[in-house]
């Protein structure tokens, strides 16, 4: 696969956000596609081949575990990486998401290295 | 930890006034008691002890005094159960008013976290993307420009992050999470995590730590923010060339652990001062005035004590901390 077939859905309401995280990911050769909001989020998975969410919790429309449970449920995206990124700091929440399948964490704000480093790890594994 | 020895205080207060304004049965209880102690043991006084020497005369002024008191009595206790009712009233309206304010105060976490945080993100995002040239090609100028900005973003970050953790803690939105830890090999390695910074201002850092291992139950991430809080302080004021001590011993069920640097002697008027929330002694130097506050707050959560002491040309922050910490808060 290719680097610039590597698509990266991002789920998040903040629209000036949701556009400079697709920059940086464009910048990083991978495939950006926003979705503002859960049903769209949900459709989009539905819809396209996606290869890694980007998530934010706090969503209109039942919130980030609304769609975590959605995508456990079904058979096209129950195994797509999930990356979550939001701004809620409420005890016990990362292990709650990480209980749900998510399989990294990072409260905003966080540097792009480090969103991107973990993402990088998942998508292009070092060979050998 | 005086304004934990309040909130007990309180919350006993807050038990008994609710009980007593559910109970009205109880309520009158309180309010006979309160009024009628005084005439009852009179009564009982005169009952006792008059009959020894009963006439006429004295059982008739007895019973006379006796339906006075009975009708004072009353009308004492009538106007002590609506004063206790004023005040049960008085009580609940402030109970009512504290807890909206702990709301308040839980909100208001609430926003600074999504509404400062969710901005913070797209500016360090943006920054990013401008410094990685993503946004399109940018001068040596420019970046220079950009890097300043990314600083100031990162300094904004750090405050937000210390109010949150103080407010979280104190609000006791935060609970420990105690567990078997090794002391000695958190303080080992915050400091071999800060040795080469201690390195740059030619510190000398001596560790009087017992080599081995030190098991002890507490929060081990909490503690190591405490440790790393007490030794930026000692890098940020140990002058060049000076000398860092980090003392571990251990003292029965408990353990002391002392922060010792060199330098100007803190003045001891100020040895309280410090721990206050935003209090700098030197404004000059970098930080928001929050780490020792929040390493106060953290080391009570444990059921320990922190303070400072200050010699010429030396000062010394003391923790005194059970080996299994007694969870204060939440």
């Amino acid at each position: 696969m290719a680097d610039s077939e590597i698509n990266i859905l991002i789920i998040e309401d903040n629209k000036e956000q949701a556009m400079a995280l697709a920059m940086y990911a464009k910048g990083k050769k991978y495939q950006p596609k926003i979705a503002y909001d859960t049903t769209i989020g949900l459709m989009m998975l539905q819809q396209f081949r996606i290869d890694l969410v980007i998530l934010d919790l706090g969503l209109p429309g039942g919130g980030g575990f609304f769609v975590l449970e959605n995508m456990k449920k079904s058979y096209k995206t129950y195994d797509i990486p999930i990356v979550v990124l939001t701004a809620k700091i409420e005890e016990g929440l990362e292990q709650k998401a990480r209980e749900k399948g998510v399989v990294e964490y990072f409260v905003k704000p966080c540097p792009m290295e480090k969103l991107f480093g973990a993402i990088d790890a998942i998508l292009r594994p070092p060979s050998g | 930890m005086a304004f934990r020895t309040k909130e007990v205080f309180e919350k006993e207060l807050r038990l008994l006034v609710w009980e007593l304004r559910d109970n009205p049965y109880r309520r009158f209880f309180v309010a006979f008691m309160l009024i009628w102690a005084i005439p009852f043991l009179t009564i009982l006084y005169l009952v006792i002890y008059g009959r020894e020497r009963a006439s006429e005369s004295s059982i008739l002024s007895t019973l006379l005094i006796l339906s006075l008191l009975l009708v004072v009595s009353i009308g004492g206790a009538v106007l002590a159960l609506r004063m206790l009712d004023n005040i049960l009233n008085k009580l609940v309206a402030y109970f009512i008013r504290a807890k909206r304010q702990d709301e308040l105060k839980s909100r208001f976490v609430a926003t600074v976290s999504h509404e400062l945080k969710s901005p913070l993100m797209t500016l360090q995002t943006n920054n990013s993307n401008l410094l990685e040239g993503f946004a399109g090609p940018i001068t040596e100028e420019q970046r220079t420009i950009v890097e300043t900005c990314r600083n100031v973003i990162n300094r904004m970050d750090e405050m937000i992050f210390a109010i949150l953790d103080l407010y979280k803690i104190e609000s006791g939105m935060v609970s420990l999470t105690i567990d078997r830890c090794d002391a000695a090999h958190l303080l080992r390695s915050q400091q071999s995590e800060m040795s080469s910074l201690f390195g740059q201002k030619e510190i000398q850092l001596i560790s009087k730590i017992p080599s081995g291992e030190f098991p002890v139950r507490w929060d081990g991430s909490r503690m190591s923010i405490v440790f790393n809080n007490l030794l930026s302080n000692a890098l940020k004021y140990t002058p060049e060339k000076g000398t860092v001590s980090i003392l571990l011993e251990p003292l029965d069920d408990y353990v002391k652990i002392e922060i010792q640097n060199t330098g100007e002697q803190i003045p001891r008027e100020n040895l309280e001062v410090i721990f206050a929330r935003f209090e700098k002694l030197h404004p000059e130097v970098e930080g928001y005035g929050l780490g020792l506050a929040i390493s106060r707050d953290i080391v009570e959560a444990h059921g320990g004590l922190i303070w400072a002491e200050s010699y010429p040309s030396k000062n010394c922050f003391i923790i005194y901390i059970p080996r299994e910490a007694r969870k204060t808060n939440g």
